[in-house]
């Protein structure tokens, strides 16, 4: 126990510090109904029944909005979320690396690698079907097998998708997890299902105290709840700050 | 546990590649799925295939094991292919056991300018339709040339590879092939070619002029073999492809000539899928002492009218059906009838139903499932699965 929190439960110093409310030397406590989630942490903290919740909030994961970032199953310390596959990831299979996801990136958390098409001539077999699919004219005969312009290639992977050989190596878009800011725009733009949106997270609520934490991390907005806001009872509250030390939302402040 | 599979199929490889020089073919998608080694220009691969076949009541079980590795870097590719395969139950009792392990590929080629290569090694050659030249062979060839090109190597034909060999399930062929029994016999080193190809690409057409030396042990086996060929897409759903090659046999100055051509015709509808028939022409002559006998070629007919080129006329219809909403997938009925009426009438007609299901789109796990009938000398009903994965 800290210092201040044991002195606040001493009966003698609770009375001088009551006095000091009636002579105008207390600051005001105030609660941020954005940032509260109301969890009601906060009452057990407080000796003076200065916080009034009407009831605990309870929350859930709407499956449609959550991109199965982790950051739940990250905070919650009782165990009660479980993501199976984990935020935003490339199917290889699909991806041509057109680009249109690293466009409306906004953490810039998309790279190429590699970043052309390109054909491996050990594989071509010069049959020609590449070509045919290409509508851009960016490949060209050399030595008998394909050979690819990549000043005039659009990336559209009609040739990687002709090939029959594997001879094209295509170009191909790759998440880095430490940027993303699951903004989910790559999964909306990708015209080829390239994008791949992580598993849906799970919440046990036997589990579940109902501590807010997921709530507020959600980047999406997945998490949804029946919220209730807690108030400060102004004529109780000793400002004894308390409750603010340990409000892990930053909701309660000094006024 | 990735590098772990790398390292074993690297070992795999090598230890495959150093056993025999032996080696038979077998369809396969392992070049075309190969994955990059880290941020290296090589690549690895492993295959699985199996096949098995109920052959008139009998069973019989083949199985494969391929590993590979290349390098494919800007101005040079190398490719090396191991296999291991096995076989239970086999009717291929009178023909000679040929080691298990062996080597499918082992070729450097060299990018000397864009327009220039040459490829040393063991590899594989393809002109047209297949019908004179088509097989692998341990040699030396290059390619010069942009969209129309020159090519032209030479060697020794790797007949333990080669795709007509004791490969797969095709072994019951030569059972009742006599001439093809005797090849399979014949050691490396017995049949030497050579070949000249120039291809000429005119908009989404190919046509070309190919001749093929062949230089064997055999007297009966030493030919020239000229080929016209051309491969002509009218429109993406309809193509024709033919060749026309005349043979002469050093030995009496004999002349034959073969006959491949096949009309391919497509119909899509967006709903309902895709519809093609082929409709294919395949004859093979007989001179006064020879008979059209193209070593280096394959044309396949049929599961089992699975010929080279055999005398007569082969008159063959395919239609394949493509659903739409599983496109991986299909359908394929085909009849094959053989006109010619003699001592050689093995098999008469042939009607073959396939199901074929792929997985995935790069076609790494593959289930063909066919039922087969013939009638003729050997008459008789095949039903014949197999599977196939790569990694």
């Amino acid at each position: 126990m800290r210092r201040k929190d044991f002195l606040i439960t001493l009966p003698i110093l609770a009375s001088v510090l009551k006095g000091c409310i009636k002579k105008g030397y207390t600051e005001v406590i105030l609660i941020d109904k954005e940032l509260c989630v109301g969890c009601g942490e906060c009452l057990n903290y407080c000796s003076y029944n200065a916080i009034y919740l009407p009831k605990t909030s309870n929350f859930w994961v709407v499956e449609e909005e959550c991109v199965g970032c982790g950051k739940c199953e990250d905070v919650c310390e009782d165990n009660a979320i479980y993501v199976e596959q984990r935020g935003f990831d490339i199917n290889s299979d699909n991806c041509v690396g057109c680009g249109d996801c690293a466009k409306v990136c906004e953490g810039n958390a998309i790279t190429f690698d590699p970043e052309e098409y390109h054909v491996r001539r050990g594989r071509c077999t010069g049959c020609g079907d590449c070509i045919e699919a290409c509508k851009y004219d960016a490949i060209y005969w050399a030595g008998g097998k394909a050979e690819i312009n990549t000043s005039k290639c659009v990336k559209c992977g009609d040739c990687y998708k002709a090939c029959s050989y594997g001879a094209i190596e295509k170009a191909e878009a790759h998440i880095n997890p430490d940027k993303c800011t699951y903004c989910g725009n790559c999964y909306e733009v990708c015209k080829y299902d390239a994008v791949i949106k992580g598993t849906p997270a799970i919440m046990d609520k036997e589990k579940c105290t109902n501590c807010g934490k997921c709530y507020a991390v959600c980047p999406t907005g997945a998490i949804k709840g029946e919220l209730y806001k807690a108030t400060i009872l102004q004529e109780n509250c000793v400002a004894c700050t308390s409750c603010i030390s340990h409000c892990e939302f930053g909701a309660i402040k000094r006024g | 546990m990735k590098k772990r599979v790398i390292i074993f199929t690297i070992f795999l490889t090598f230890f495959l590649g150093f056993s025999h020089l032996h080696s038979k073919d077998c369809p396969s998608r392992l070049f075309a799925n190969l994955k990059p080694i880290g941020d290296t220009n090589f690549y690895w691969g492993v295959e699985l295939k199996s096949f098995f076949y109920n052959y008139n009541g009998e069973n019989y079980l083949f199985g494969s094991i391929s590993s590979a590795i290349s390098y494919e870097g800007e101005s040079s590719s190398f490719q090396f292919e191991g296999i291991y395969k096995d076989k239970k139950y086999t009717p291929c009792k009178d023909l000679p056991e040929i080691s298990p392990l062996q080597i499918r590929r082992l070729n450097f080629e060299k990018y000397l300018s864009d327009n220039f290569s040459i490829n040393l090694g063991r590899q594989e050659i393809t002109v047209a339709t297949g019908l004179v030249l088509d097989d692998f062979f341990d040699g030396l060839s290059f390619k010069i040339g942009d969209r129309s090109y020159l090519s032209g190597g030479a060697g020794v034909y790797s007949i333990y590879v080669a795709k007509e060999a004791i490969g797969c399930q095709k072994c019951f062929f030569y059972n009742y092939r006599p001439c093809w029994k005797n090849l399979v016999h014949t050691e490396w080193g017995d049949i030497l070619m050579g070949f000249l190809q120039y291809n000429l690409r005119i908009k989404k057409s190919e046509y070309g002029l190919l001749y093929v030396r062949s230089q064997t042990q055999d007297p009966n086996m030493r030919t020239n073999t000229l080929s016209l060929y051309s491969k002509i897409r009218i429109t993406r759903s309809f193509q024709i492809f033919s060749e026309f090659a005349i043979q002469h046999f050093d030995i009496d100055n004999d002349i034959a000539y073969g006959i491949n051509t096949s009309v391919l015709k497509t119909i899509r509808y967006s709903s309902f899928g895709s519809l093609s028939l082929k409709l294919s022409y395949l004859h093979g002559s007989t001179g006064e002492n020879s008979m059209f006998t193209p070593i280096f070629g394959t044309t396949y007919f049929g599961e089992r009218q699975h010929f080279t080129v055999r005398q007569g006329n082969i008159y063959g219809a395919v239609l394949k059906y493509i659903p739409s909403i599983y496109k991986k997938s299909s359908i394929k009925f085909a009849y094959y009838l053989n006109s010619e009426k003699s001592a050689f009438d093995f098999i008469s007609d042939e009607f073959d139903a396939t199901l074929e299901l792929n997985l995935d789109k790069r076609e790494k796990y593959k289930i063909l499932a066919t039922y087969s009938v013939w009638s003729g000398v050997y008459k008789g009903s095949q039903i014949a699965v197999n599977l196939r994965i790569v990694f």
